[in-house]
């Protein structure tokens, strides 16, 4: 589950994240919600990936959590399922006190290393792929391509790159 | 032959769809030519997919002034020759009820789809419900039939909507996808086929367009430009489309012959499907999105020793009377969890009586949890 | 002359519904002579008409493809069977209640649209089937069986109506000048785009009879009068009260 505010591309991670999972074979369900703005109400794209078909769909409990901004944290992190692992942005998220899990510098790579804050959604994939290994990096560029126009995808392809280091290093076992 | 073998449009293989994208690839697919509608939300994306994608592939796509017109425009392009259809949600729906009844009446073959979101009126207009069961079958007025479906996934939404359009060509009626929001706007993998069974209307040159000799026969049917000097016409007709507005019989005849072509294919048209019934006491009936938490729930359920199963429903409409009575034969109890305050759960009791039957209604503009059902499910076990 | 429509005219068909003295059986055989007059023939021609009186000009009386449709719904039935298959040459043959008032939306749409269709509507300035209610061309201060005190309403300018609409082809005729109000129908069928032709048509036994013009005879003669011909007017000078500029417009006019 990806959690933000709107504007910040959290429909369009979960959105290339099914797209890709389903381009490399396995079954794929997704839901998005948003409030009545387009812009500033919290926003949620949920996503589950299995081997075989999925009888229901919606995430109650989520396995991997990303929270993208502090409301978001706030308002999801209670649904994580026992073991689950919740990551956020840990410039823009102050996690519980005591709270497992991990916090990434995703908008600050974004801005500053990428020139790109816009891009953090995709980094957000990346990183999400690296931490599961679930994906196939090149159903996640091909899914890139399909949903960008040309004169974003090449910072979006290095957001994707960075993102999926960040998350290796950050798997459990590294 | 009138059924075909069709390729769809989009290539074959797994695609990540929301199940409104699914639907308009399922029209295309079933060889749909003409798409006419109005905005509303949660339905837009299907016309917004079809305004791109309908051009390409030799179809007319046309933003009409309201629902009402949208639903004349379909009737109108599907005697010009096209196989038509429109989406819309609830209020869409309310207004295009006498265009329904139209095309009941006058057997005009067109699919609509209606993804329902939260009513009564304008309600929730983002939020999820399924109160428009009733509305789809007896909103328009007198006695008529429809073909109702529930897809329960972006993959049905493909795939019943080949099916609606199939319906509505062989018998020559509206045939309506009763979506709702929650399956609308679910991305999930969808799976094209190869290939799709369409079917091709029957046509016999010089033939009456409102008749047939045999009783639930569908008549030949023709289009405008034929030179067959079409009579169409909303009043009540004979076989070959003169208004016979004061003739007692022709009237009885008519509405019995419709409502016959229909019901006489009850057994053919009344799809369900069966989880765990085998031995179960307890019996979810359920049908579209809610179906999907129903199927976890009775897995649960299952897991604690509780002998639950799943009837769902495919179809709506004609409604599966006989499977429900089948479903109980055994001596079981149904749990009908539904989106409105208990449309399916009446008729359901109208076929194995009111003690049998537990409603589950939730209208907040939610769906269903499995754990909602669960609940149910366990209280009500032995 | 009467015979000599009978090949576009389902001979089944005993005798048209109009009342003695309706102008619409009038403008029934106008609309066919128009047709043949513009070179085209009925027969291949679809006429989609709504509810009322005037939509029973085509249905059933036409031997041609026609589409009877709901109340107000003729232009939207119409642009559907135009849209899916451009090769149809379509007319809509309806009422004035019918095509401006429940159906008034579809009209302004219609005209913006320009779709090619030609419009012909009968204006008999009533809800004549529904037994004489006023409709929204009924003229200010006439009765009718809701306006017993007499409409408090202005009517419609049709013309005026569909003109800024954005129609191709505007023109309003009246049965009692036959052979200008053929000309105008054929007019519009030679258009490309949208056209509507308002056809004055009188009902005696709905309107006339409430509005001390009982005869047939007495109504026509009072449409003779009323309609003027914009060169029949002296310079730019207004309209008298009450009476028609009868006329067509195309759309560059506008
Ligand atoms: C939805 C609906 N509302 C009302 C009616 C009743 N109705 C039938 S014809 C008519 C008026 C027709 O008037 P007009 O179009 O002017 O035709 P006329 O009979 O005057 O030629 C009405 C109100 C109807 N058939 N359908
Ligand atoms: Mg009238």
């Amino acid at each position: 589950m990806l959690a933000g505010l709107g504007g910040q591309g959290v429909i369009l991670a979960g959105a290339l994240l099914g797209q890709a999972a389903v381009a490399s074979g396995l079954y794929a369900a997704g839901a998005s919600s948003y409030g009545a703005q387009a812009r500033g109400s919290l926003s949620r794209a949920e996503l589950i990936i299995a081997m075989e078909p999925i009888d229901y769909p919606r995430v109650e409990a989520p396995d991997l959590l990303v929270a993208m901004c502090q409301e978001a944290h706030d308002a999801h992190a209670g649904l994580l399922a026992p073991g689950g692992r919740l990551l956020w942005d840990d410039g823009l998220v102050r996690p519980a006190p005591g709270g497992a899990g991990l916090g990434l510098p995703v908008a600050l790579t974004a801005r500053q290393e990428l020139g790109a804050p816009l891009a953090a959604n995709v980094l957000w994939v990346g990183v999400v792929a690296g931490v599961t290994n679930w994906w196939q990096t090149a159903a996640l560029e091909e899914a890139l391509a399909g949903a960008l126009p040309a004169r974003h995808l090449e910072v979006n392809r290095r957001a994707l790159g960075r993102g999926l280091e960040m998350g290796r290093q950050a798997r459990p076992e590294a | 032959m009138p059924s075909h073998l069709s390729q769809p449009a989009l290539a074959p293989g797994a695609h990540y769809l929301s199940g409104n994208e699914a639907a308009a690839e399922g029209a295309l697919a079933a060889g749909c030519g003409f798409y006419a509608g109005y905005p509303i939300t949660p339905s837009s994306e299907i016309m917004e997919r079809l305004a791109a994608r309908l051009p390409q592939h030799g179809g007319v796509f046309l933003q009409m002034e309201d629902e009402i017109a949208s639903l004349s425009a379909v009737i109108g392009a599907a005697w010009a020759g096209k196989k038509a259809l429109t989406a819309t949600s609830g209020p869409g729906l309310s207004l295009m009820q006498e265009c329904l009844g139209y095309a009941a009446f006058t057997e005009t073959p067109c699919v609509l789809i209606d993804v329902q979101r939260a009513g009564p009126c304008t309600g929730q207009a983002t939020k999820v419900g399924a109160g428009d069961i009733m509305a789809a079958k007896w909103g328009s007025h007198g006695d008529y039939q429809v073909v109702a479906l529930s897809p329960w996934s972006a993959q049905e939404m493909f795939d019943l909507t080949v099916r609606a359009f199939n319906w509505a060509e062989r018998l020559r009626l509206p045939a309506i996808l009763l979506a709702e929001e929650a399956v609308g706007h679910l991305r999930e993998r969808v799976d094209i086929p190869q290939s799709v069974d369409t079917y091709q209307r029957g046509y016999t040159p010089g033939a009456p367009p409102f008749g047939h000799p045999e009783p639930g026969g569908v008549p030949s049917m023709p289009r405008f430009g034929q030179g067959e000097a079409l009579m169409i016409t909303g009043s009540t007709h004979d076989e070959r489309g003169f208004r016979r507005t004061e003739d007692p019989a022709a009237h009885a005849a008519l509405v019995h012959r419709l409502n016959h072509k229909v019901l006489a294919r009850a057994g053919e048209l009344c799809q369900t499907e069966g989880h765990f019934l085998e031995d179960a006491s307890l019996v979810v009936l359920a049908y579209g999105f809610t179906a999907r938490a129903a199927l976890k729930a009775v897995k649960l359920a299952r897991r604690q020793g509780v002998k639950a199963g799943l009837l769902r429903l495919v179809t709506l409409w004609p409604f599966p009377e006989e499977a429900v009575a089948q479903a109980l034969a055994r001596g079981a109890r149904l749990l009908v969890p539904e989106m409105n305050l208990g449309q399916v759960a009446g008729l359901a009791r109208q076929v194995v009586g009111p003690g049998l039957v537990r409603p589950l209604s939730q209208v907040d503009g939610r769906h269903i949890t499995p754990a909602t059902i669960l609940g149910a499910l366990l209280e009500m076990a032995p | 002359m009467t015979r000599a429509l009978d090949q576009y005219l389902r001979t089944e068909v005993k005798a048209t519904p109009f009342c003695p003295g309706c102008g619409h059986g009038v403008l029934l055989g106008l609309i066919l002579r128009a047709i043949e007059g513009a070179g085209l023939d009925p027969r291949q021609m679809l006429f989609v008409s709504g509810i009322g009186c005037a939509a029973w000009i085509p249905s059933p009386n036409f031997r041609a493809d026609t589409l009877h449709t709901l109340h107000g719904r003729a232009l939207a039935f119409a642009t559907g069977a135009k849209a899916a298959n451009p090769g149809l040459k379509v007319m809509v043959v309806s009422g004035d209640g019918d095509l401006s008032s429940i159906g008034g939306n579809h009209l302004i749409h219609a005209a913006r649209r320009g779709l090619e269709m030609t419009v012909v509507c009968a204006n008999n300035q009533i809800y004549g089937m529904t037994g004489g209610q006023a409709a929204p061309t009924t003229p200010l201060g006439a009765a009718t069986a809701t306006t017993p005190a007499g409409n408090p309403f202005r009517p419609f300018d049709l013309c005026r109506l569909v003109r800024a609409a954005g129609a191709a082809y505007v023109a309003r005729g009246a049965v009692t000048r036959p052979y200008e109000l053929m000309d105008y129908i054929a007019q519009g069928l030679q258009r490309p785009g949208f056209s509507f032709i308002e056809a004055l048509s009188p009902c005696p036994t709905q309107a006339g009879r409430r509005q001390g013009l009982d005869s047939p005879a007495a109504l026509y003669d009072d449409l003779s009068r009323r309609c003027l011909a914009r060169r029949e007017l002296a310079g730019d000078a207004e309209l008298p009260p009450g009476a028609w500029e009868l006329g067509s417009w195309c759309g560059d006019d506008n």
